[in-house]
């Protein structure tokens, strides 16, 4: 062992290795995955949260740890920023949690007759918003994305069984709320997720 | 009373998310700026305003052949306080290979072939207030390493011509005088890598489920798992580990190995939540801890969840199936989390022996799969199990 780096000559390549191309190349191949994937990215955290501009600032903080962990999730960039974007808790998050999720009847039934958006997303928000937390983030992954149960609980780090016991539990829950669907089933307001497996 | 099928509320709730999304949008530049923003702070926070030293971790690549370790302590540069140079600690790892720790600044041979993939991974933490830094270059790649997170740092790279290569990040413990600063390091060669130290391989533990011996870690099915243990766990660490990992699979089974205490202390990081009676535990919800979250994530964590996530899945992303599914380590003692490096124990079991399972090493490729799982026990007995997660 000795007091001088091995060799001598890892200090010049120190400064030899810092190569300003692989930042550009990261910008680059950001910017890209960004382009093409912002648009489901966004509304893949409007339906977690039920709010266009909280949606805009989760996104933008999953968008910004995807861009500094780059080099590793690059190789499924918008399958990483997801699962960033579904388990990120936020301060923000948790200070505005209660606006999200306020209780179902306080929110307006309708939204203005002439704004035809605006109703339908206060409705869908309603309906979601029964929802426990959890139950939300299964239902959006697995039936908004329609992604794999597999996946739905890599995602949330869960096991298959609970997310299948979870969805199933959302949908009784969703049943009753959404009256184009059918008529009545099965409602269920009690416990936050169906566990056993 | 009949209602719609789960079909048709399926189709009920697309139908009307089609139509309620509103408009919205970023700026690429902004959120760039941002990533900018927080990798230099999370830098900056490790390292403090000032470089202390800079010590070098070099990993060379030759394409001759396997070559043996070398290693060398070497002080890269001083710019200014004076480093701790002295006592730190360095523990090197190779996959599957427990070796002999090195010391900081230590300089590692690594020879891999033209065209073979290599990965490398480290991760360093400085006790007694210390900082630690890594390349301070201020450039957000170097030759691979493109993740300067705190303590953290990860490269992959392929060698296209012979000839030696350097890869390197810069390290340094810097922090409060009188030296010396404990250190905790350790690399990962995740493929390629260098001629382990120590030639006995670490043990590998192979439960029921899985093949007895080179299992193929790509062919482990839903429900298997194949678990490695460094030498210094024991065939009852080994047995706990794997029965709670049976446990998990099915908590409405307690293996007879599990042996809890009367009651179960649970909770995240150092904080224990609650205490539950041993004979609770087999309901999985008695499992949730933090339901307000934590390490950045939304809460509640489930150490059972856990888990069964690793090893319960199919598909052929994130830790739930394919390549990651299912491989598992066991290990004893602290340990640093992810990326924050900081050692999370419960006072109150402080001196208890920590018997804690995560993802082994390769398995994952971010702090956002990782995990552990930590088995506080006393008297032969689990008295506490908490959970600690990567931060996304």
């Amino acid at each position: 062992m000795t007091g001088e780096p091995d060799g001598g000559a890892f200090t010049d390549e120190l400064v030899e290795l810092v190569p300003v191309a692989s930042k550009v190349r990261r910008d680059e191949g950001f910017a890209a995955f960004m382009a093409g994937s912002q648009a489901e990215l966004l509304r893949t955290a409007w339906l977690l949260v039920g709010d266009a501009y909280r949606a805009e600032e989760l996104t933008q903080q999953a968008l910004v740890r995807t861009y500094g962990a780059w080099s590793r999730a690059q190789r499924d960039p918008l399958a990483y920023t997801r699962r960033v974007l579904v388990n990120l808790r936020t301060d923000t998050w948790r200070r505005r949690r209660h606006e999200v999720l306020m209780a179902p009847e306080r929110l307006p039934d309708r939204g203005r007759a002439e704004d035809v958006g605006v109703e339908q997303r206060d409705e869908i928000s309603r309906v979601l918003g029964v929802l426990s937390a959890r139950q939300r983030r299964v239902v959006v992954l697995r039936y908004l994305l329609d992604l794999p149960e597999a996946e739905v609980a890599a995602d949330l780090g869960i096991s298959v069984g609970t997310v299948k016991s979870t969805a199933s539990r959302s949908l009784a829950r969703l049943r009753a709320e959404l009256p184009g669907a059918a008529g009545p089933g099965p409602t269920d307001r009690g416990g936050d997720d169906d566990r056993s497996q | 009373m009949t209602g719609p099928s789960d079909p048709e509320v399926i189709r009920e709730l697309r139908a009307r998310v089609a139509a309620a999304v509103p408009a919205m949008s970023l700026d690429e530049a902004a959120v760039r700026a941002a990533g900018h923003r927080r990798v230099s702070q999370r830098r900056w926070a490790a390292g403090g305003s000032a470089v202390a030293a800079a010590m070098l971790l070099a990993v060379v690549v030759t394409t001759s052949g396997w070559l043996p370790v070398s290693n060398g302590i070497g002080l890269a540069g001083d710019t200014g306080q004076t480093p701790c140079v002295t006592a730190p600690s360095v523990e090197y790892r190779a996959p599957g290979q427990s070796v002999a720790p090195l010391p900081q600044g230590a300089t590692v041979t690594v020879t891999a072939q033209v065209g073979e993939p290599v990965t490398v991974h480290f991760v360093g933490a400085c006790a007694a207030g210390g900082r630690l830094m890594i390349n301070d270059s201020g450039s957000s790649g170097a030759d691979g390493f493109t993740d300067l997170w705190s303590g953290e740092i990860t490269g992959s790279w392929t060698p296209a011509e012979p000839g030696p290569r350097t890869l390197l990040a810069a390290w340094a413990c810097s922090g409060p005088k009188p030296c010396p600063l404990a250190t905790l390091g350790y690399i990962t060669v995740i493929t390629g890598g260098p001629r382990p130290l120590d030639p006995q391989p670490s043990s590998e533990v192979t439960p029921g489920q899985t093949p007895a011996a080179s299992p193929d870690l790509e062919a482990l099915a839903p429900g298997e798992w194949h678990l490695t243990a460094g030498p210094d766990v024991g065939d009852a660490d080994r047995a706990l580990a794997s029965a709670l990992l049976t446990f998990a699979l099915d908590p409405k089974a307690a293996p007879d190995a599990l042996a809890f205490a009367p009651t179960v202390a649970l909770g995240s990081g150092a904080t224990i939540e609650r205490s539950v009676p041993a004979d609770q535990l087999r309901d999985l919800a008695a499992w949730d801890v933090a339901p307000g979250g934590g390490y950045e994530r939304n809460g509640p964590f489930n150490a059972l969840e856990i888990l069964a996530a690793r090893i319960g899945g199919t598909d052929d992303y994130g830790v739930n199936g394919g390549k990651y599914g299912g491989r598992l380590s066991v290990s004893l003692g602290a340990h640093p989390g992810c990326p924050y490096t900081q050692v999370d124990v419960p006072t109150e079991y402080a001196t208890a022996a920590q018997v804690w399972i995560s993802p082994a090493d390769g398995a994952i490729d971010s702090c956002i799969d990782w995990f552990a799982v930590n088995l506080f026990v006393d008297g032969g007995a689990v008295g506490a199990v908490t959970v600690q997660l990567g931060s996304p």
